[in-house]
Parts: C-alpha cells; sequence; structure tokens
C-alpha cells in the first residue's frame, strides 16, 4: 500500500513538472496563429486576436507576457507575426532577402525586425523598421530589402546586424478588423529569399 | 491493472495541473517583474516616465517599437486614484491601461484628448473619484498606463517631444 502512494505521488510530480515545464517551453515559442479567419494570412503571417484580451487564454497570456508585453487589444493594434521566408524556411541573419508589399487595411502601419530574444537587433543601422509614412513606394507598392549590409541603392533597407535567426512583426494601428477576421484576407507582404552566406546580395 | 490507471490519472491531471498554474504565474510574476524595472528606472510608482525613443540599445520591455515614442506610468491605487494627464497631439496618440496580469483593460484614443480636456481620473472598484475628468477603472489595484505617439515621418519626433512634455500622472489628494 506505501508503494502505491509513493508511486502515485511520484506520478503527481513527474505530471506537475511536466505540464509546467511543456508550459514554459510553449509561452518562450514566438510563433502565433490561432484558429480564427485570418489569423493566418498567405500562410506566413500569424496573429491571434486575443492578444490584450480579458478572453484570452492561460497560455496565450503567458506567451505574450514573454514574448510581447503590453500589446494592445485587437480594436487597437493587431500584430502579425512572420518567421518563415516565401518557401518556408526559418528567417537567418546570414541570408538577405526581398520584402514586397502594398497597402494593408488599417490607419497606419510598420514592420519592425526582432532578433531571437524578441528584442531589436542590437546595431547602429538605423534601420531596425519602415512604415507607412516613411517607406519609399510607388503605385505598385513598395520592396524593402533585409539584409545585413546596407543596398547601395537608394531602396527601404531592414537591417538583420547583431541577428541570428530574426521575424518580422506587422502592426496594423486602428485596424479593418472586420475584414481582417473575414478571413478573405490576403496580399500581405512576400519574404523572397535573395542569397546567403558572407556577404550575402543585397 | 486498476493501480496503473491510478498512476496515469495522477499523472495526467497533475500534468494539466502544472500547465494551468504556469500559464497562470508567468504573466503576474513577468508583469510584477516588469513593474519593478520600470518603476525603478524610470520616475517611480505613481509618476510618469518620459521615454526616449526604443532603439536596439535603449529597449524597455521585449519588442518595442522603434516608431513610437512611449511613455510610461506604474500605478498602484491603494490610498489614493490616479489623475493622469496627457499632452494632445495631431498625430497617432493612445493611452492604454494595463492590469496586473497584463489585460489590457482600456485604450483611449488620441481624439479624446484636446487642449481643454487633457485629465483622466484613473480608479479602482469602489473608490470615490472626483468629478470633472474623463474616468478609467482599474479592476486591479497595481497596474500600468502606457501612452504611445507615431513619430514616423520628418520633423515627427521634435513635435510629439514637444507634446509627451505635458503628460503627467500623480495621485489624488483631497
Amino acid at each position: 500500500m506505501q508503494k502505491t502512494i509513493l508511486i502515485a505521488l511520484a506520478c503527481v510530480v513527474a505530471g506537475l513538472v511536466i505540464g509546467a515545464g511543456a508550459a514554459l517551453v510553449r509561452s518562450g515559442q514566438n510563433q502565433l496563429g490561432g484558429d480564427k479567419p485570418g489569423a493566418v494570412v498567405d500562410g506566413a503571417w500569424k496573429t491571434d486576436f486575443e492578444i490584450g484580451s480579458e478572453n484570452a487564454s492561460g497560455a496565450l497570456r503567458a506567451r505574450i507576457a514573454r514574448k510581447g508585453l503590453f500589446a494592445l487589444k485587437r480594436t487597437e493594434t493587431v500584430y502579425y507575426t512572420r518567421s518563415i521566408d516565401a518557401a518556408g524556411r526559418d528567417l537567418d541573419a546570414n541570408c538577405s532577402y526581398r520584402l514586397s508589399g502594398a497597402g494593408f487595411p488599417a490607419e497606419w502601419w510598420s514592420i519592425t525586425l526582432y532578433d531571437e530574444a524578441s528584442y531589436l537587433a542590437k546595431n547602429r543601422d538605423g534601420a531596425a523598421s519602415i512604415n507607412r509614412d516613411e517607406v519609399i513606394a510607388d503605385d505598385e507598392g513598395w520592396t524593402a530589402i533585409v539584409s545585413a549590409s546596407r543596398p547601395d541603392e537608394a531602396v527601404n533597407w531592414i537591417s538583420t546586424n547583431g541577428a541570428q535567426t530574426f521575424d518580422l512583426t506587422l502592426r496594423l494601428y486602428r485596424p479593418h478588423l472586420d475584414y481582417l477576421m473575414s478571413g478573405e484576407v490576403s496580399g500581405f507582404p512576400t519574404l523572397e529569399r535573395l542569397s546567403c552566406g558572407e556577404g550575402a546580395a543585397s | 491493472m486498476i493501480r496503473i490507471a491510478i498512476f496515469a490519472v495522477a499523472l495526467l491531471v497533475a500534468t494539466f495541473a502544472g500547465w494551468g498554474a504556469m500559464n497562470w504565474a508567468i504573466p503576474k510574476v513577468i508583469m510584477i517583474k516588469a513593474m519593478e524595472g520600470l518603476a525603478e528606472r524610470g520616475a517611480g510608482v505613481n509618476a510618469m516616465t518620459l521615454r526616449e525613443p526604443a532603439d536596439p540599445y535603449r529597449q524597455f520591455v521585449v519588442r518595442p517599437s522603434p516608431d513610437l515614442l512611449y511613455s510610461t506610468c506604474v500605478y498602484d491605487l491603494e490610498s489614493a486614484p490616479l489623475r493622469i494627464s496627457i499632452g494632445p497631439t495631431n498625430g497617432y496618440l493612445s493611452v492604454s491601461f494595463f492590469d496586473h496580469i497584463t489585460n489590457n483593460y482600456e485604450t483611449l484614443t488620441g481624439d479624446l484628448f484636446t487642449p481643454q480636456r487633457s485629465d483622466v481620473i484613473l480608479v479602482q472598484k469602489g473608490q470615490d473619484a472626483p468629478s470633472g475628468a474623463q474616468l478609467v477603472t482599474s479592476p486591479s489595484t497595481r497596474g500600468l498606463v502606457l501612452v504611445r505617439r507615431q513619430i514616423s515621418g520628418e520633423g515627427s519626433l521634435p513635435v510629439m517631444q514637444a507634446a509627451q512634455v505635458k503628460d503627467d500622472c500623480a495621485s489624488v489628494t483631497s
């Protein structure tokens, strides 16, 4: 009998450790992507519309606390994050990419690069983000180079210096929520890998 | 056989309990540490900290936006409500309120703040509120007010900083 109780206690302790450990690991992952329509756009840009909400699950709340503390509710801002290129490969700071997009269903937007620790990559390039007001665009839309070296030509640039892996966060301020949550949204920026390695083309 | 079933159920229930407990604890612990850090490295509790634009060497929180100018006020409503003053601006402005477990329970937009009407009174439930200002009720005694201003576009930073210096928060003394 005593042995049975001891084994049961060991199971309880093991279960608590496994559950707590799994929650700790899960909350440290950047990847979002709820199951609501519009939570994943073009297979790569992912959000969870419950961010900042009292209705957020415990797991989402823990993840946001670690990876996006003080995020706003969806009525004010929707945050989409992308961590793969057009071919589905993880983003790598040793590579250069072409990010191409146009407008968004929101009053204002920005796209910012964060390193593997969810901070702005440590560099003095002054090129951590692009936004609606400052992006160089034409009637077709805009293109930005995501790379470690500053492009020669006058194009938009997001620097990967100081990062190893990274992701891009798209902030949509005062978003058109009905449209975003309809599940019919597409045409978010594409991200094409150009080259990799020392002196990756930019 | 029954004993194995008991062990399996104990393991399963404990796993769910551990998962739930950790997910419950993480936001609370992180928010407590974040508020302590923001108060220590800023103007303290119930006082507004006017932050410089975020850059790679000046990040007060994970995933700051370099396109926003932030002001922060860590609050404690234990002894009195808080009066929050916001410097009006023409560009993007939001004033967001977070409780002690990271819920964004209220966000006020820039059009609510004018030179004639720029104050908000923050109270907790059951607390008497002075009249004459917009009222926000906090679900928790402690929390954070975060002011965001858009600083993209040429010349916007000095304009926004001129508005930011008018941001303030302080306990309401009768």
